[in-house]
């Protein structure tokens, strides 16, 4: 009877085993190339923004107008611009008279 | 090939269906899906392959890492208990039987797995570990971190219950 139940538990064992054959898994390395190859895009993008972010501060700091808000480089562009119409202005009427 | 890549290529041509056999049979309590489990497990071997002492079989370390990965997740689980925990040895049956499946077997195969979920669980892990994986007694001892002559015990009453059994349903 011994030697009929090691019989029995092998090939109860073999089966259970047979029948959890499928699906194939992944291979773990597989995973990992992925998770590594995915880990280098994210620490590409990473030193691009850094990179981005240093070239800009690097030239603000050698063109300080630029550090200005919009609305003060229009106000300085318009100041500009009258400051010529008025010379402009200024030397035809001092031709004229 | 490195001796890591054939170790490697090993655990994922011979051991994966066993695997899962070894966690539906031994750690069917557990609520993560088996495959999950299995995915953790073989991370686990990918990650700690260095530390494999080819002194002793493969399969020794392989259900090692195994079984106290569940372990440590039954752990887990007992401390967050869940609604849909289920007793141990309850379930048998792979998700993956189809019904197919079910109605191929054959009698004997039906009436030992229900023999099988009536055992504790360390006994059904010897009688895997001895009946399927060919192990010695000294093997199955490392894998379960038990002493040889408690394994041998495990192995005797279980086997001698499940002869009883048979023998009353024949």
């Amino acid at each position: 009877m011994k030697d009929v139940i090691d019989k029995k538990l092998r090939e109860f064992f073999c089966e259970e085993v047979r029948l959890r054959k499928e699906p194939q898994v992944e291979i773990p390395a597989q995973r990992y190339w992925k998770g590594g190859a995915a880990f280098l895009v994210r620490l590409g993008t990473a030193a691009a923004c850094l990179g981005l972010l240093w070239v800009s501060s690097w030239y603000r700091q050698d063109h300080p107008l630029d550090t200005l808000v919009p609305r003060q480089k229009v106000q300085i562009l318009l100041d500009d611009a009258l400051q010529t119409a008025d010379h402009v202005v200024k030397t035809a009427l001092f031709r004229e008279s | 090939m490195t001796l890591r890549d054939e170790y490697l290529n090993r655990i994922h041509s011979e051991f994966i269906p066993p695997l899962r056999t070894f966690i539906d049979l031994n750690f069917s309590s557990i609520h993560q899906d088996r495959e999950d489990t299995l995915q953790d497990i073989l991370e686990k071997l990918v990650a700690r392959i260095y530390s494999y002492d080819n002194r002793y079989a493969l399969s020794t370390w392989v259900y090692a890492v195994a079984r106290n990965h569940c372990l440590d997740l039954l752990r887990k689980q007992k401390r967050q208990p869940s609604f849909s925990g289920l007793d141990e040895g309850n379930v048998l049956v792979s998700s993956e039987t189809s019904p197919e499946d079910i109605l191929a077997e054959n009698q004997d195969q039906t009436r030992m797995r229900q023999l099988m979920a009536r055992l504790p669980r360390e006994e059904r892990q010897v009688l895997f570990l001895k009946y399927y994986e060919d192990m010695t007694f000294k093997e199955i001892a490392r894998v379960m971190s038990r002493p040889v002559g408690t394994v041998k015990y495990l192995s005797f009453k279980a086997k001698s219950w499940i002869e009883a059994q048979w023998e009353d349903n024949q």
